[in-house]
């Protein structure tokens, strides 16, 4: 059924690395170390260690909520849910220079069968 | 001539420039049988009987006058977040019912209108498309043609309802998450997931601004391009996000066939074995497909659940500190529980979603494909009500979780093609077939291939049942 397997690894580099393209000439950085190079990995985030029930009545407070009784049990529910997406997200192995906070989202191209501008 | 409601828009069209029947007529049957099923399926908010009539009218006065149109004739319903000029867009939801009617109609809506298409109603959605379901604590649930007791999956849960009972050839949704894909999946039907940015979004409700998508569902391929063709004509000065770059039309679909890579590792490990065995159905249409397995989908779809979340609950902060209450209690604890994220991990979503592009992208190359295949839902429709799904052996709860094989391709902007996988008798399953950026025609290609292989959109006994009535006579 199947052919040829491909495998992408964790340590691909991102389409346009705005680090990389950033770097010194000679691909090091002003303190010596290799572009992205980490000294040492940082601890991740540990959802487990996350309490949704604690975190969430402050946190409505900061955004001007308020959690009424019967929203609990499902807030804290949600919560629990993201704050397992966001280990999740803090263990991808990202380039540690490299910032890509932008809400608008741009794709690279045009690809072969695309008309240029 | 007579047409049955499950002819495709392109034999309408040719139906209708050859002048084999006309607007009016088509336009007529499709509401009597809209008038004869819906109350079965609950797809339509609003059906508008009197602009589809005027609009079929004036398509038969351009035909009388010579001029011919992609479209001409062709129903068309659009999910209840797309502008109608002089109707209320509710988006789904309660709080927004006593809003004001809106002026003009979106930007998509303007360009079916000027292929020929006639817009017979408004469809039902997920509140604010926060839904994978097609559940509607408001307006009810939306029933999947093939079996009313099973969901039709959302949030474009009327469009998936209505194409695929016949009661509208197309239709348009959005598509933040898997909104698009997996109601055409559970429903049996195609859909198009654009590039992001592609088409415009204006004059539509927002949900998650850096993700939305919107897009045409419909029952061939050939159907999914022509509406494609029209709609990348709209006018994009509305749309902040409209890309800036060129879009040819989807051209010869039985051009070159293209080289295929089958996902698997996590993709494979979380769909069912029902699913995956559709996907194998599928991928002996192109002979020996290369096994791709790309490490960081779980990442990928991690960071878009927490964009989604956050950049939602934010857009909502005011009602939800107002009216909190009035939201549908399946949205409403998700969207409290977004407002309150951390900005740390949204940014930090936002940076894997760009890392998670280049993996995608990398596979592409290694694999030296031109789309990759996976399931768009990792089961078939669950039962309405149904509140967990079983995957890979853990229980979790099932709204947030139906559409986790699509989010990782919405989150990176790519274009995705659903194709119906299913006999005569079995519930669908839809395969998505994702495309490089900006190639919707090389997805196209692939499903119009996949479609000539048997893959294509069977006609549910519901709807079926109640079409011969529906369809009426040339005038």
């Amino acid at each position: 059924m199947s052919g040829d397997r491909s495998r992408i690894g964790a340590a691909h580099a991102a389409p346009h690395d705005r680090a990389a393209r950033a770097a010194p000439q000679g691909g090091s950085t002003n303190d010596g170390s290799a572009p992205g190079a980490s000294a040492a990995v940082p601890p991740a985030f540990d959802a487990a260690g996350f309490d949704a029930a604690a975190f969430a009545e402050p946190a409505a407070s900061a955004v001007g909520l308020t959690l009424v009784p019967a929203h609990m049990p499902g807030v804290v529910r949600f919560l629990a849910i993201a704050a397992e997406m966001a280990a999740t997200v803090d263990a991808a192995p990202l380039d540690e220079r490299a910032l890509t906070p932008a809400p608008v989202f741009r794709l690279p191209g045009p690809y072969d069968n695309e008309p240029s501008r | 001539m007579s047409l049955s409601p499950f002819a495709s828009a392109a034999a309408i069209a040719r139906a209708v420039n050859a002048g084999e029947t006309t607007a009016r007529a088509v336009t007529e049957a499709a509401l009597g049988h809209i008038a004869a099923t819906d109350e079965s399926v609950n797809a339509f908010s609003a059906v508008t009987s009197a602009r589809a009539l005027a609009a079929a009218d004036a398509v038969d006065a351009a035909r009388a006058a010579g001029r011919t149109a992609p479209l001409a004739g062709v129903p068309f319903a659009v999910k209840n977040l797309f502008d109608l000029a002089g109707h209320t867009t509710v988006a789904g939801a309660k709080i927004t019912a006593a809003d004001a009617p809106a002026r003009r109609d979106a930007d998509l809506v303007t360009a079916m209108e000027a292929a020929g298409a006639v817009c017979v109603g408004a469809l039902h959605m997920g509140e604010f498309a926060y839904d994978f379901t097609g559940e509607n604590d408001h307006y009810g649930p939306c029933r999947n043609p093939h079996d009313t007791a099973r969901m039709t999956g959302g949030s474009s849960s009327g469009c998936g309802g209505a194409t695929a009972a016949g009661m509208a050839p197309i239709s348009l949704g959005s598509d933040t998450n898997g909104s698009l894909r997996v109601p055409a999946s559970l429903c049996g039907i195609f859909s198009l997931k654009p590039t992001y940015g592609r088409l415009s979004r204006g004059g539509t409700y927002p949900f998650v601004d850096s993700l939305d998508h919107l897009g045409p569902l419909a029952r061939t391929v050939e159907d999914l391009a022509l509406a494609y063709d029209a709609l990348i004509t709209a006018d994009t000065a509305r749309d902040h996000g409209a890309a800036r770059h060129p879009a040819a039309p989807a051209g010869d679909l039985s051009g070159r066939a293209p080289r295929v890579g089958m996902l698997r590792g996590w993709f494979e490990a979380t769909a069912s074995d029902e699913a995956n065995e559709r996907r194998d159905r599928a991928a002996a249409a192109f002979g020996t497909p290369a096994d791709v397995e790309i490490d960081g989908a779980e990442a990928g779809r991690a960071a878009a659940y927490l964009i989604t979340n956050s950049e939602s609950a934010a857009f909502h902060l005011p009602r939800l500190r107002t009216e909190a209450a009035a939201f549908d209690p399946d949205t409403r604890d998700r969207f409290l529980a977004g407002a309150l994220l951390p900005a740390a991990w949204v940014a930090r979503a936002q940076r894997v979603r760009w890392w998670w592009l280049g993996q995608v992208m990398a596979a592409f190359d290694a694999a030296d494909v031109d789309v990759l295949m996976v399931p768009a839902t990792p089961f078939t429709a669950p039962a309405i009500g149904q509140k967990t799904l079983t995957l890979a052996g853990r229980t979790v709860p099932l709204r947030p979780n139906l559409g986790l094989l699509a989010q990782p391709f919405s989150c990176i902007g790519l274009p995705v093609v659903t194709v119906p996988v299913f006999a005569p008798g079995e519930m669908p399953i839809g395969m998505q077939i994702i495309a490089r950026p900006w190639q919707e025609a090389t997805a196209l290609r692939a499903a119009a291939r996949l479609e000539a292989a048997g893959f294509r959109a069977h006609a549910p006994a519901l709807a079926a049942a109640t079409a011969s009535a529906a369809v009426a006579p040339a005038t």
